[in-house]
């Protein structure tokens, strides 16, 4: 065996070396966005639809209105698309974080097929930074930093329909961060003839939006605050672009439509604001668009307010039937009445809740039995 | 002036004890010379109510001076119990009314439960239980070796045993005595009218074994414990077995009469009356603010609880032939009781309809899960989730570990329903490990229903509230919401809520943020 010097072993070492740390790095970054093998592996992550390329291997991404433009390896501020060698990817893809059973009154939708269940997948990441949200664990993180499951579409079809659940539903995290599974999920349930509906911020720009509506029967937006200020300040997007998304969906689609503005103390709780929210519903939405005020609890980023008082609530609602909305609901408070849905023309009861349990309906037909006022909604 | 056969004067209680002895009615084991302490001092002092009362037991028992030598050795360790007891009481009671008053504050804003004040106050509530509970299982460890003492005749007599302090009085005092005993009695009659039991044998069945469950939950010292097992029996017992007692009994006597000179018995009763009240508001508070009564609501509650209280008063007042007969008076409140249910709404109804006292409320009122919130799943599917990763051996231990659970809660099982439900939680844990991830996360929470342990206690509380129903006599609605107690608190939730003190409360808050 020959004999080699001191500085020809630190460079044998240093090739080897090297050489190792990229195979690992290459082969940890491949799998984590899915294209270290082709076949199998290939599957937790896809292309996405709305992009564009640009000089250099950098990408404008198209889907929401924050438009990142990314450069090879980086990830967008969604943390749930990344730039691959000048070419777009999903991550997460077939990787939901979230899979459970729960009634419809959950996403909310008030107005569609009461107490009905539905299979909720969600998907972490987010394009939105609410400083209260909820679910922090999972939104703010990147999908495959998370413990999740292993489902394509199909398969959850399938698994959906041997729990006999007919309404496939996105909530909990943002479906605009992963939208292209939840699209093609979307397509799968309604070639298997079920119901979809999704929870939204709607935070994207029209055309993706309207792309994964033509799936959607239903759909929740929440319409977080109305000024520019509270949405810069605690979601961290504009407000012009969810306002945008809503008319969208109301003017393009037929998707059941509904409202979710939570309430903070301190932040939107102005009657003022509520009141020129309230109006802008009526006059771009009509009056019978379902609106929740939801109430809010101290989470994440927000843990020194107290929670929203019962008053606040109340007299939202007050003022968004004052200002001429018909169907307006409080949340996230029970028993409460604002739980219920009562006929706007005689104020009969119609359906009666105890948070998202249903403990009456006089409605199935979508009809109020005693005036026969059909009730806009979703009910068969 | 005493006269010669007055009890207060020494030739006079010669005299009704030459009687008392002459006639045989007094029992031979007590000595004959001695009238108890109790009787001959006052009956007010809890302490002399209970003397009384162990004298009354160790009478009914006809317990001998061996058998009470040979029960000393227990009572001496029963009395160190009782002082240590004492002595746990006063250092607990200060902390669990500091605590309280603060868990009360943040009730009454009804903006949630801060971490720190919830956990504190729990913290401090589960060691009073854990002292009280170890204090009973002390006695009751105790008393077993009492039982092995009795004949199987006393034994039989101690298990159907009933307190008659009357009897005792009758053994024992002259007329003064048995007038004030009697003045005593009408006083407490009046003061609690409603207190005397219905003889409905149904409802008492149901009511013994919802206490049954009760008190497999928390340990109360059984009949031997309580009347012999006690520092109040210490002058009886040692009288009959003919010895002085040691110095840790008359410590134990002392602490049970006077306190200790850091905490007397005065300041202790004070604490535990604030402490029953803390404990009787916050649950007030908690029932209205999981109920979230509406403006509307409150006026008509307020007024109808209002009316029961002054239709109550007014009965406890009246002479006793003025007095409505206890029928009509229950009818009439079964109605104002029927008016304040058409006020509630459905889901208020239900959440009455499940509501058991509490000093911290349940997460259903407390928190609820919200919508849009991915929430965690029930406690059974967590476990589930846990123990269906888990070998063999370790869904064992953890089976054998929830049965122990809920033993402790929901009281003890039979042999046979014990090994089903083995069974059943084996088969669930291993339906769960067949599963794929997947499909256990689609399934988890039928599966957490259908080991859901049966809650017995909530089918009594049910079955009570309908024979209530059936025999026309006020249920829950009236217990919990018709009183001047809730009728209070509901006012100043009403006033509360009219002066938005939530807003003014967070301004500053945001500020800080």
């Amino acid at each position: 065996m020959g004999h080699i010097d001191r500085r020809d072993f630190l460079a044998v070492v240093g090739r080897y070396g090297l050489g190792g740390c990229a195979a690992c790095v290459l082969g940890e970054f491949g799998a984590s966005v899915g294209l270290a093998g082709t076949g199998s592996s290939r599957r937790w992550a896809r292309e996405v639809d709305f992009y564009q390329r640009l000089p250099d291997k950098t990408i404008e991404c198209g889907v929401c209105p924050r438009h990142c433009v990314l450069d090879d390896g980086e990830t967008g501020f969604c943390r749930s698309r990344i730039n691959v060698g000048g070419r777009h990817y999903a991550r997460g893809y077939n990787q939901p974080c979230i899979l459970r059973v729960d009634p419809v009154e959950k996403v909310p939708l008030s107005h569609f097929l009461p107490g009905v269940k539905t299979m909720t997948v969600a998907v972490g990441g987010c394009n939105l930074r609410c400083l209260y949200c909820q679910n922090w664990q999972h939104s703010q993180t990147a999908p495959d930093e998370l413990k999740t499951f292993e489902l394509t579409p199909e398969q959850a079809i399938e698994s959906a329909r041997r729990k006999g659940v007919r309404v496939i539903a996105f909530n909990y995290t943002e479906p605009v961060a992963f939208l292209e599974y939840a699209k093609d999920l979307a397509r799968a349930a309604r070639k298997a003839e079920m119901r979809v509906v999704a929870a939204t911020g709607g935070y994207v720009e029209p055309e993706p939006l309207l792309d994964f509506a033509r799936y959607l029967d239903a759909i929740t937006i929440g319409l977080k605050g109305y000024t520019e200020d509270f949405y810069e300040t605690v979601c961290g997007v504009r407000l012009e672009g969810v306002l945008k998304s809503i008319q969208t969906i109301k003017r393009e689609t037929d998707c059941w439509l509904e409202l979710v503005n939570l309430i903070v103390p301190t932040y939107n709780d102005n009657p003022a604001t509520i009141r020129k929210m309230c109006g802008w519903i009526r006059r771009n939405l009509g009056v019978t668009v379902p609106l929740h005020f939801s109430r809010f609890v101290p989470m994440y980023r927000l843990t020194n307010l107290p929670r929203t008082p019962i008053t606040t609530l109340e007299s939202a609602c007050d003022i968004a039937r004052r200002v001429g909305l018909k169907y307006v609901y409080t949340s996230n408070i029970a028993p409460h009445d604002g739980n219920n849905t009562y006929c706007p023309k005689c104020k009969t009861s119609l359906i009666q809740r105890l948070g998202f349990k249903i403990l009456d309906n006089r409605m199935p037909d979508g009809q109020c039995p005693k005036c026969h006022l059909r009730i806009p909604g979703v009910w068969k | 002036m005493l006269s010669a056969r007055s009890p207060q004067s020494i030739i006079g209680r010669l005299w009704w004890i030459t009687v008392l002895v002459a006639s045989g009615t007094l029992p031979a084991p007590i000595p004959a010379g001695e009238m108890p302490k109790a009787i001959r001092e006052k009956f007010n002092d809890a302490h002399d109510r209970q003397a009384l009362d162990s004298l009354d037991f160790i009478l009914a028992l006809g317990l001998t001076a061996d058998q009470a030598r040979a029960i000393l050795r227990q009572h001496q360790a029963a009395c160190r119990l009782h002082t240590q007891g004492y002595l746990e009481q006063a250092e607990l009671q200060p902390l669990e009314i500091e605590a309280y008053t603060a868990f009360l504050e943040e009730s009454r804003r009804n903006q949630g439960f801060s971490p720190e004040v919830e956990h504190h106050t729990a913290q401090i509530h589960h060691r009073a239980i854990r002292a009280r509970d170890e204090l009973a299982e002390g006695l009751n460890a105790l008393a077993v070796g009492v039982w092995d003492v009795l004949t199987l005749s006393q034994r039989q007599i101690a298990a159907d045993y009933k307190p008659n302090r009357k009897a005792v009085f009758e053994r024992f005092a002259g007329p003064q005595e048995r007038r004030k005993a009697d003045r005593l009695a009408r006083r407490r009659a009046i003061r609690n009218p409603g207190r005397h039991k219905t003889c409905d044998p149904q409802l008492e069945k149901a009511r013994k074994k919802l206490e049954s469950i009760n008190q497999a939950a928390h340990p109360r010292p059984d009949v031997i414990a309580r009347h012999l097992l006690t520092p109040a029996a210490a002058e009886s017992l040692h009288q009959l077995a003919g010895v002085e007692a040691p110095l840790v009994v008359r410590e134990a006597v002392d602490c049970r009469r006077l306190g200790t000179r850091d905490y007397p018995l005065s300041r202790c009763r004070e604490d535990q009356s604030t402490l029953h009240k803390l404990r009787a508001e916050i649950n007030n508070w908690n029932l209205a603010n999981g109920m979230h009564f509406s403006r509307d609501q409150i006026g008509p509650l307020v007024e109808l609880a209002e009316r029961a209280e002054d239709l109550k008063t007014a009965q406890r007042r009246a002479k006793p032939r003025d007095r409505l007969p206890r029928k009509v008076l229950l009818e009439k409140l079964v109605e104002l009781e029927l008016a304040a249910e058409s006020v509630l709404r459905p889901g208020q109804l239900e959440v009455l309809r499940a509501y058991l006292p509490c000093l911290i409320p349940p997460k259903n009122l407390k928190d609820p899960v919200r919508v849009g919130q991915a929430s965690d799943g029930t406690r059974l599917a967590n476990w589930l989730e846990r123990a269906r990763r888990k070998p063999q051996w370790r869904v064992e231990r953890l089976i054998e570990r929830m049965i122990e659970r809920e033993i402790a809660h929901f009281g003890p099982m039979g042999d046979a329903a014990l090994e089903q439900r083995r069974l059943a939680l084996h088969d669930t844990v291993r339906r769960a490990a067949e599963m794929n991830d997947v499909e256990f996360a689609l399934n988890k929470d039928e599966l957490a229903q259908a080991i859901q342990p049966e809650n017995r206690k909530e089918q009594l509380i049910a079955d009570i509230e309908a024979l209530r129903r059936e025999r026309r006599q006020p249920g829950r609605t009236y217990r919990f919401l018709l009183n001047s107690d809730f009728a209070a608190v509901l006012s100043r939730a009403g006033s509360t809520r009219r002066s938005r003190v939530g807003w003014r409360l967070a301004a500053p808050l945001r500020s800080r943020y």
